[in-house]
């Protein structure tokens, strides 16, 4: 098995970091992280604050997503799916206790950004020279992946400048408003290695690092896996005041691909 | 590298500040824009329909998050000629300069029940529903315009909130009149407003003019040239000019805007009138 690392298992070791849009209010924040270390799979979704219930809705949305990804490739799969969602989302409301303004709102429902990924084993039968572990991931709207080796940049996913971030992101609704048909999943699949980092933020922090990219100081990521959560979200109340990030939720997830067994560290700030 | 201009985002840290400035002259009786409803009446809807946009916006899942100071303020003069300035909402919050959006959506002055059309559930067709619409400040229409006055007032309103919150996107003032001032030249106070500051940019002053003719509306003129008369040409100075963000707005819903693009629109009608309230309110627009 040590002769082909191909055959070897690879799981998450992770960490998370969040501070909320106001930090005295953590539980207003709209950012959700699921991630099962074990199954190598991972979710980040970005509520939309002005929308109501969004983190219940992220909440959903992440769980099923780490659960398993649904067929992109079948509208009627891909509908199921979100119906169910969205009934899971309905139940959890007592609109009895709601005020006229919430009653307003709830017509409308929640928005959430989606970016799931998983570590996938290679084809038991795959023709290939060297059978490699994939990394697989589909998002919709602007949660950001960045995937790092050696502390060398493979990839950005789905948004690969930050002017791209200066547009409305397109969202999962937690009502059908027969806008569906609207819905385009970006989509990756990409060859992955144990030792592999990769970074899962929402779009606050993605905007920065690729300010920080397009200004040739790339963001050192691998310096936030030791740091104290306290420190990090120091870090993160600094750059508010400097105005270099959006005060918005701010989250990081910091995935490790790593091959032994042990115990998953995990960690989350705030 | 330090963030442009207008881009502080809106919280509880750094709230925002929107005060609507309403002309409530006698002229607000006639008809808006060809149609049947008076100029106080339609101003009345559009303000009340903003303020409880804006409640539902802001609201979350304990309440309404308090993000940002609402005033509204309506002057005219009285049967004497005396001027009177002051808060135009009602009920609970009747004479509160300035009051949260947390307060607005808590103490509506009463609900009103009106037939609103809206989509059937199967979308197939527009019905009529009874709707249950929150009323914070009603129509009037009295006297004279004292629009020096009102400036003056909300120049040091302002200079006092922007005291309390230095780094908050800057205040937008909208102010939506019908005719010309009656107690001197508006310029001087409308630059004294637009110089105020937060370290985030100068006060936005925004300027629509409601028609009583079906005469074709300017929305965001670029230059003062071809504005129809020396009011316009008035409002036109008084305006702001709109900063990038607003134009990327504007492109996106559908408006064609010229470089320097003035907040101003002029023969407005309702239409106009809820786009101008949409367009100048833009950043409460993206809370999130």
């Amino acid at each position: 098995m040590e002769d082909n690392p191909a055959l070897k298992r690879l799981r998450w070791q992770w960490r998370a970091l969040t501070v909320a849009k106001d930090a005295d209010y953590p539980d207003e924040n709209q950012d959700v992280v699921c991630v099962d270390g074990e199954r190598g799979a991972a979710a980040i979704a970005d509520g939309v604050g002005s929308s109501l219930f969004a983190r219940a809705w992220a909440a959903i949305l992440v769980e099923a997503a780490v659960r398993g990804q649904p067929n992109l490739e079948d509208r009627e799969a891909l509908a199921r799916w979100l119906a169910e969602l969205r009934a899971a989302w309905r139940r959890q409301i007592d609109v009895a206790q709601l005020a006229w303004f919430q009653k307003a709102k709830l017509r409308d429902g929640a928005f959430s950004t989606l970016l799931a990924i998983r570590l996938v084993p290679p084809q038991p039968l795959s023709h290939e020279a060297k059978p490699a572990w994939r990394l697989q991931g589909m998002g919709i709207g602007d949660c950001c992946l960045f995937h790092l080796r050696g502390g060398r940049l493979l990839r950005k996913f789905p948004v690969q400048t930050s002017a791209e971030l200066d547009h409305y992101p397109l969202v999962l609704g937690s009502v059908d408003l027969n806008r569906d048909e609207h819905l385009a999943f970006d989509r990756f699949d990409e060859p992955c290695r144990e030792g592999d980092l990769v970074i899962l933020c929402t779009d606050a922090l993605a905007d920065w690092a690729l300010r920080q990219e397009e200004d040739g100081r790339a963001a050192h990521w691998e310096e936030y896996w030791d740091m104290e959560a306290t420190a990090w979200k120091e870090r993160i109340l600094s750059l508010r005041s400097e105005r270099e990030i959006r005060c918005d939720d701010t989250t990081l997830v910091m995935l490790r691909i790593v091959g032994d067994p042990g115990d998953s560290s995990q960690e989350e700030g705030d | 590298m330090p963030r442009p201009p207008y881009s502080q985002e809106i919280s509880r840290q750094h709230k925002a500040c929107f005060l609507f400035l309403l002309d409530q002259s006698f002229s607000m009786e006639e008809p808006l824009g060809g149609s049947d409803h008076r100029k106080c009446d339609e101003l009345a809807s559009a303000i009340n329909g903003w303020l409880q946009n804006m409640a539902i916006r802001a609201s979350g899942d304990e309440g309404i998050k308090d993000w940002m100071d609402v005033g509204v303020f309506g002057y005219r003069t009285d049967d004497e000629g005396n001027m009177i300035i002051e808060p135009a909402l009602l009920g609970e919050l009747a004479g509160k300069r300035l009051v949260s959006i947390t307060e607005i959506g808590n103490h509506p002055a009463r609900i009103d029940t009106r037939n609103q059309w809206v989509p059937s559930d199967d979308g197939g067709e527009m019905i009529s529903v009874p709707c249950e619409v929150p009323v914070w400040v009603d129509p009037v229409a009295q006297g004279g315009t004292p629009m020096c006055n009102m400036l003056y007032l909300a120049h040091g309103l302002l200079a006092d909130w922007i005291r309390q919150h230095p780094d908050s996107f800057p205040p937008i003032v909208v102010h939506i009149t019908d005719g010309e001032s009656q107690d001197g030249d508006p310029v001087p106070y409308a630059k004294a407003i637009r110089d105020l500051s937060t370290s985030d940019g100068q006060v936005l002053l925004f300027n629509c003019h409601l028609s009583s003719t079906a005469a074709a509306p300017f929305m965001f003129p670029s230059k003062p040239d071809g504005l129809p008369d020396r009011l316009a040409r008035v409002l036109f100075e008084m305006s702001s000019a709109l900063p990038d963000r607003f134009h990327r707005y504007a492109a996106e819903e559908g408006f064609e805007l010229q470089p320097g693009a003035r907040g101003m629109a002029f023969n407005a009608n309702m239409v106009c009138l809820i786009q101008f309230l949409n367009m100048g309110t833009q950043p409460a627009a993206i809370l999130r």
